[in-house]
């Protein structure tokens, strides 16, 4: 079962947001929950790892590593 | 109290290395700068970090490769220190003069740094009301319908009619009054130029710094008659002009039929060429009037090449990085030195920026990556140099965030040889650029394991590098930058944006 916490922000704040992007989200939870998916994905690594293992491969095969 | 000298960056959309006379070019499409190399310091083998202009700006500008802070992240990070940031910083007034490239705007960060930042799309462009689509009336409009409906039910009778239909529509055109400036989509380098030349003319005595972007060579090919004049071919009408641009662009035709139009819009590209190099020498003689030139550091390059079918390309798609596409012209003129021809070792524009800087005796930004040469440059020297550029290969249109999410291509390379590698499929090819300086004939997987490794050990260094410290902040920086963008582009729509943009 997912668990949830509770974040505190300022009425102001949430009035504010709520105003500016109300109509494309349904909650100030929903908004807060795009961005930080948004922000926390993870593209890079994943590229990384398997860039690495290719150019390694090809040095390996030449006997350079 | 000597006063500091300012710079004036010229970049220019699309230029080759091996179409300005300075390197080697025989046909006059640089008349002024050839003049100009004779008192600077020539780079024959300048190299983008990254190709076409939105892969290869933020090396110019921010000396930062391409993918650096995540492959997802387009343009210069909101607060990324740039070349004009840290001239800024140090007390120079800083203006960019745009021609119009939709990757080098406010939306994408080249803003950074700016006091006075115009790029003409964000202006209004005159407005071209004969367009081809709005003249078919709906007789015709009804009786094409039919036509193409039924000719699409086999191969031979589809290609006949998209034949007839192309025809038809450049019948349509030439009934029109065409003018070169009427079918160009965006301003030539003498609107630039005046519009930099009236900022240069306000300025006071502070060191400036001016960027100029130029798209003269970019396609569709409409060059000024005046340009086309200056290289012998006055001949060239607009409606020829247009007709060979279409017969260019046109999707679905092989190699062979393009081939016939090749050398006529090479000579559309290169009158190009001539027009920007007019224009530079225009803006040069401003800076003389107003007596800045004595003092002004001056460094002209492109952003990347093009391609005329060498490889059977056109234009500058990231589907490979040949050296049409990445050899570039660099040219610096720094007052009070003679210049020289540099070795030729493989400058990486990843180095410019800071090379730059030195020059005017301001540090360069920790966040930069490439480095100084500056101390070896103004000995007329280069030391060994290997200059890796990297794209997302085939990604087109960088403003959809799934395209930037492809596979990297990356190329290493040094004086002698290149490494091709290709993520997408893992595989990676050499040259042999002294004797097959076209790269036309890969070696031989196992030939020259020695140079082969010695550049894969630089394309594994490259892939591998860590991040910055400052990098996740920018990351993060550009990716708020992009949502806020999408909220504010959806506004008006009703639909939840929610789903739209999570991770797939
Ligand atoms: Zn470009």
């Amino acid at each position: 079962m997912t668990e949830f916490c509770n974040v505190r922000l300022t009425a102001e704040l949430c009035a504010k947001a709520e105003q500016r992007f109300g109509m494309h989200f349904d909650s100030i939870s929903d908004l807060l929950t795009c961005l930080l998916e948004e922000l926390l994905r993870d593209d890079i690594g994943h590229f990384q790892q398997a860039e690495q293992k290719i150019v390694e491969e090809r040095l390996r095969d030449l006997g350079y590593i | 109290m000597t006063r500091q000298r300012s710079l004036v960056l010229v970049t220019v959309d699309c230029l080759r290395a091996d179409h300005v006379g300075f390197l080697g070019y025989p046909r006059p499409t640089t008349p002024f700068l050839d003049t100009l190399a004779l008192h600077s310091y020539v780079f024959p083998s300048a190299i983008v970090a990254g190709a076409p202009t939105y892969f290869s700006f933020p090396a110019i500008l921010a000396s930062r490769f391409p993918l650096a802070l995540g492959r997802d992240v387009l343009g210069i990070a909101p607060t990324e220190p740039t070349l004009a940031s840290a001239l800024q910083a140090c007390g120079w007034t800083t203006a960019a003069f745009l021609a119009g490239n939709p990757y080098l705007s406010q939306r994408c960060g080249y803003d950074e740094g700016f006091d006075t930042f115009r790029d003409i799309l964000a202006e209004d462009l005159p407005c071209d009301s004969t367009s081809s689509e709005g003249e078919m009336d709906t007789h015709f409009t009804r009786l094409n319908r039919f036509l193409e409906r039924n000719a699409r039910r086999n191969e031979r009778t589809a290609a006949g009619y998209e034949e007839l239909y192309f025809l038809y529509c450049q019948w349509l055109a030439s009934r029109r009054q065409e003018t070169m400036e009427g079918l160009r989509p965006y301003p030539a380098a003498d609107t630039i130029v005046d519009q930099a030349s009236s900022w240069i003319s306000s300025q006071g005595d502070q060191p400036f710094f001016l960027w100029l972007h130029l798209m003269d060579p970019h396609h569709p090919y409409y060059p000024p008659e005046e340009a086309l004049a200056a290289i012998g071919r006055a001949d060239i009408s607009p409606s020829r002009a247009r007709f060979w641009n279409a017969s260019w662009s046109r999707g679905h035709i092989n190699c062979k039929r393009l081939q016939r139009y090749r050398d006529e819009i090479v000579t559309l590209y290169d009158a190009g060429i001539q027009w920007a190099d007019t224009q530079i020498s225009r803006l040069i003689r401003t800076l003389q009037h107003s007596c800045r030139w004595d003092d002004t550091v001056f460094a002209v390059t492109g952003d990347h090449g093009e391609e005329f079918l060498e490889h059977g390309r056109r234009f500058h798609a990231p589907e490979d990085l040949a050296d049409e596409l990445i050899h570039v012209p660099l040219l610096l003129r720094v007052p009070g030195m003679n210049g020289t021809i540099l070795p030729n070792e493989p400058f990486s524009l990843i180095h410019l920026a800071p090379t730059l800087l030195d020059v005017l005796d301001v540090p360069s930004p920790t966040t930069f990556r490439g480095a100084s040469y500056w101390p070896d440059i103004s000995k007329g020297q280069l030391p060994k140099l290997t200059a890796v550029t990297e794209c997302i290969e085939g990604c087109n249109n960088p403003l959809q965030r799934s395209n930037r999410l492809g596979q990297r291509l990356l190329s290493v390379r040094d004086a002698s040889y290149k490494v091709l590698v290709r993520f997408g499929n893992s595989t990676d090819i050499m040259f042999d650029l002294k004797n097959d300086p076209g790269e036309y004939c890969p070696l031989p997987r196992d030939a020259k394991p020695a140079e082969r490794a010695q550049l894969l050990r630089v394309a594994r260094e490259h892939v591998t590098s860590p991040p910055q410290a400052s990098d996740p902040e920018f990351r993060l920086r550009a990716c708020l930058r992009e949502f806020c963008q999408q909220l504010s582009f959806r506004r008006n729509a009703a639909e939840p944006l929610l789903g739209e943009i999570q991770v797939h």
